[in-house]
């Protein structure tokens, strides 16, 4: 999942952004409204944490300018104004939740993850592909009832994979939604990576379970598609 | 407790009481003596003419020619009056049928005035007497002649009344009293406090009125259109106490509210490094430690800074005067930010003349540092800084601090002295709390100065000023 965090404190950048690396996100960083805006507009981001008080353009008229432009990115204001007019006014100018300076970790964690399962339509933080099971909260799979033993970005491909089940995947959206803009992949890090996610399943379960559909990418699901060669 | 209702209650039907008593009784004694002089006076009128029907013979005997039908009372049907007459020796020399077997008390004086005085009758009945001792006339001027044409022996005579109808009118009257006295006293005890009621009644609402102020209901104001003019003043005074009060809280809100909000980002960074080191502690490094430090040191300087606000606007702050030379102050401030200039590349002027004040120096060398410290922050890469002090003509000291600055409009000089202003409303800048300026006013008020700023050369150009305030009537306490 690729976040994008717009907070003008360095620290809170610096803090936010490794814990929602270490959980296994790819983080974009603006430091300002306008650098945010850009960032908003020319990348696909699966939720934006956006700070309400930002130098040279507040959060609001970012969020604002965000869905006039009709982008329904899921954001998270993050903000030290903590009263109920400001809350109203803030998921009003659209945004999804409003988190309140200073917030718990794993409450942040939780409500960025709520955020981005709804990106997806899926309100449950288990999906189960056949054998196969993606605990999106735990960052935890299980194969056939076995651990699958998988680094952070293995996890988040095979999370986005498992959220858009059925359906292809482009690589660059893969790219897009896996990597960050300081990640720089290079372009056959995708199919690596898919590469060896297959390897580590295949040594769990028979069914396969990563389909390559030509000319679109990949497709993560159990039932086997007889023109789709694995 | 005390209560004004009570005592004004106690003390109005305690006097009104004793004001009845006394005017009560003083009518009753009037009419009392009043009827008793009247009696008198009739007694007078018996005596006198007693006296014309008693004569006195040649040869020394005395003459009186008296019936009870001479005399209304004195007949033996009515039997009212009695007299009695004696001569120097006491010898009886007449007296009236009424008196039976009895006598009067033989109690006279040498005067034309009778004397008179409460006795009990023969009858055994109360009664009034008069008694005079009197010269009669002599029977003929022939028997004047024969005496020597002296005066004639002296006599006494004592005339008595019955009284009891005198006595009877009186217990009436005193009847009459005493109930008018009962009823008037019933009737204050009724009326004082139904009137103090009626009359404490604006007082009884304004003390409702102020039960129902409390922290929250401090815009409340007390009407005075309807008050009674006693009233006015305290309620004018009470409406300013709570325009004071008012401003006070608010002021106390704002403070906690600005604190609060200035708290929320470090607080927030502070709890993300605990949490993210307690959730992956392999990810804690000496940075994460240095990052804490920091956090707590800006916490710090802003709840110091606040502190000090508010203890220096509340007036809580001691002054310690002492000789102070503005130029030389400003020197010696300057030299931790030479450096930060230099690095800039910052073109610093000094035009400081000698300004002696008599001032607390520590408040002084905030000011200056604040004001030094938004120059050498605020001034873009190789601009100019203008520092001066002076003693104007008027023999005021003025000092001023002028540096270039970008971006800034006329419109947001009047923020520039409120509380955690910056130019760009983000507020995580860590170093620039946006109190510096706040402190600087403040101080300066506390000091009987008075800071303004101005901008001018097309926008470019801030110049931060201190000068004395005209309102402080000996200037800024001290002596340029």
């Amino acid at each position: 999942m690729r976040l994008l965090l717009v907070e003008d404190s360095p620290r809170l950048q610096k803090s936010v952004s490794a814990a929602l690396r270490r959980t296994g996100y790819s983080v974009d960083v603006a430091g300002d409204g306008e650098e945010g805006l850009w960032f908003a507009q020319t990348h696909d981001y699966d939720a934006i944490v956006l700070d309400i008080m930002l130098p040279k353009l507040d959060g609001l008229t970012v969020l604002r300018r965000l869905r006039e432009k009709g982008q329904s990115t899921h954001v998270l204001l993050l903000t030290a104004k903590d009263t109920v007019p400001d809350r109203v006014l803030g998921l009003e100018s659209g945004a999804d939740d409003y988190l309140v300076k200073p917030f718990a970790l794993e409450e942040m964690l939780a409500r960025v993850q709520a955020l981005c399962r709804r990106a997806y339509g899926k309100k449950n933080d288990v999906i189960a592909v056949g054998p196969l099971t993606v605990d999106t909260r735990a960052r935890r799979a299980l194969c056939d009832g076995r651990p699958l033993e998988l680094t952070t970005r293995e996890f988040s491909l095979l999370e986005y994979l498992a959220r858009r089940r059925g359906e292809p995947v482009a690589r660059a959206e893969i790219e897009a939604h896996i990597y960050d803009e300081n990640a720089d992949p290079m372009s056959n890090v995708v199919d690596s990576a898919v590469c060896i996610l297959r390897k580590k399943l295949s040594a769990l379960t028979a069914t396969a379970l990563i389909h390559t559909r030509r000319g679109f990418g990949y497709v993560l699901d159990d039932a086997v598609a007889p023109d789709s060669p694995r | 407790m005390k209560s004004i209702r009570r005592q004004l209650n106690r003390t109005l039907i305690l006097a009104i009481a004793l004001i009845e008593c006394v005017g009560l009784a003083a009518t009753y004694w009037f009419l009392r003596d009043a009827l008793t002089e009247q009696i008198d006076a009739l007694l007078d009128t018996k005596v006198e003419a007693i006296g014309t029907v008693v004569a006195a013979q040649a040869d020394g005997t005395v003459q009186v020619d008296f019936t009870g039908k001479f005399l209304r009372g004195f007949d033996e049907d009515e039997a009212t009056d009695f007299f009695e007459i004696w001569d120097a020796s006491g010898k009886v020399i007449a007296r009236s049928d009424t008196l039976g077997h009895g006598d009067l008390p033989r109690r006279v004086r040498a005067s034309k005035h009778p004397r008179h005085w409460s006795l009990r009758l023969p009858n055994g009945q109360l009664g009034r007497a008069a008694g005079v001792a009197f010269s009669p006339r002599w029977a003929g001027q022939a028997k004047a002649d024969e005496a020597g044409g002296g005066p004639a022996p002296l006599l006494q005579l004592v005339v008595a009344t019955n009284r009891e109808e005198l006595d009877e009118m009186l217990h009436r009257l005193l009847g009459i009293v005493v109930g008018v006295g009962i009823l008037i006293l019933g009737a204050t005890a009724i009326i004082v406090p139904y009137a103090l009621r009626r009359g404490l009644v604006p007082l009884d609402a304004l003390a409702q009125q102020t039960g129902q102020i409390d922290a929250g209901s401090l815009d409340a104001r007390f009407a005075t259109e309807q008050l009674p003019e006693e009233l006015l003043p305290i309620t004018q005074r009470l409406n300013d106490l709570l325009a004071r009060l008012q401003a006070s809280f608010e002021r106390e809100r704002r403070v906690s509210a600005d604190l609060a909000h200035e708290l929320r980002t470090p607080l927030a960074e502070l709890r993300m490094l605990a949490e993210s080191a307690l959730k992956w502690p392999e990810a804690r490094d000496g940075g994460t430690d240095r990052e804490t430090l920091a956090i707590t040191q800006q916490m710090e300087r802003i709840v110091r800074h606040m502190l000090t606000l508010a203890r220096t606007e509340s007036g809580q702050i001691e002054l310690h005067r002492e000789p102070v030379d503005l130029a030389t102050l400003a020197e010696i401030a300057w030299r931790p930010f030479a450096a930060r200039a230099a690095e800039k590349s910052l073109l610093v002027t000094f035009d400081l003349k000698p300004v002696p004040l008599v001032t607390d120096s520590a408040l002084w060398r905030g000011m200056v540092t604040n004001l030094f410290d938004n120059a050498v922050e605020y001034t873009p890469a190789g601009g100019r800084v203008c520092i001066r002090s002076l003693v104007t003509e008027k023999e005021a000291g003025l000092f001023s601090v002028s540096n270039q600055v970008e971006g800034l409009q006329p419109s947001e000089v009047i923020s520039f002295f409120e509380r955690f202003w910056r130019k760009e409303k983000a507020r995580s800048g860590g170093n620039h709390l946006g109190l510096g300026l706040s402190l600087v006013r403040s101080f300066s008020h506390a000091l009987g100065w008075e800071a303004s700023a101005e901008l001018s050369g097309d926008h470019t150009l801030l110049t931060i000023e201190l000068k004395p305030r005209k309102d402080v009537a000996n200037g800024p306490s001290t002596r340029c």
